[in-house]
């Protein structure tokens, strides 16, 4: 990582060099699900001011969201947040010392991400089971 | 002398911005109330959504809606100044460094304020 602007030296190029491992995916994909949850608190953040100011607003803001495009973005955010979320437990348990041998650090980054796939379609599954058992008064 | 000195005084203030451990410890403060609080909000988001505006500004502005999303927001946007400060300095130097962590931090300080803001008055309105 350089460290200034003067400095001139190569950065590791760790990326192009190294054989790609799951562990190395987990990581990278930690900090990304990261940044993509940056945006995605701004729309929560959205959302409640949408909520606190009315109806139509609301509704607007719904209607964009439960667009196909909407939906794929939202569908997005679902995925980054279950992986930081289980991720994240990875975390915890490493600062209690544990998980650190190669065999578990490798089965639970597997293990972390098909939970979170998982996780993301069984959330949806229940939104739309919801939405075809309670319709309320909304259409979407 | 470091005999006396308990596991805690020795590192707190540590590190060149005299902070010691906090941020770390921070970081993983809001991450386990987040563990109990995004999936305990989601639950609740996924009883009212398809009941419409109505249904979902009564749970926002009842007692626990209302609690448990001024906890999530708060513990969320702080988690979230704390982890992009990271990014930001392992990408990143000189002064648009400072740049883009003044906007982190003033960015995140906004999006909790209109959060907390919008919650507060679904909830003293209803």
């Amino acid at each position: 990582m350089s460290s200034g602007q003067n400095d001139t030296r190569p950065m590791s190029p760790f990326t192009t060099v190294w054989r790609w491992h799951v562990t190395m995916v987990t990581s990278i994909l930690h900090r990304l699900s990261a940044v993509v949850l940056a945006a995605g608190s701004v729309l929560i953040a959205l959302w409640l001011l949408a909520l606190a100011i009315g109806e139509k607003q609301y509704d607007q803001l719904m209607n964009i969201i439960s667009s196909l495009p909407g939906q794929i973005i939202l569908f997005g955010f679902t995925l980054a947040l279950f992986f930081h979320l289980l991720n994240g437990v990875r975390y915890l348990l490493w600062d209690s010392g544990r998980g650190f041998e190669k065999s578990t650090a490798n089965l639970t980054s597997w293990l972390v991400m098909s939970m979170a796939v998982i996780l993301s379609l069984a959330l949806w599954a229940a939104g739309y089971w919801m939405l075809e058992a309670f319709p309320g008064q909304s259409n979407y | 002398m470091a005999k006396l000195q308990t596991p805690r005084s020795k590192i707190t203030g540590l590190g060149a911005s005299g902070h010691g451990t906090h941020h770390f410890l921070v970081q993983r403060v809001t991450a386990i109330c987040l563990l109990v609080l995004v999936p305990f909000v989601l639950f609740q988001f996924l009883a009212a959504f398809t009941s419409g505006y109505d249904a979902v500004h009564i749970w926002v502005g009842s007692w626990l809606g209302s609690i448990s999303l001024l906890a999530l927001t708060t513990a969320m946007f702080w988690h979230l100044r704390l982890g992009l400060q990271i990014t930001i300095e392992d990408y990143f130097g000189g002064s648009f460094r400072m740049l883009l962590l003044l906007l982190n931090f003033l960015g995140c300080l906004a999006l909790w304020l209109v959060s907390v803001l919008s919650i507060l008055s679904i909830f003293f309105e209803g």
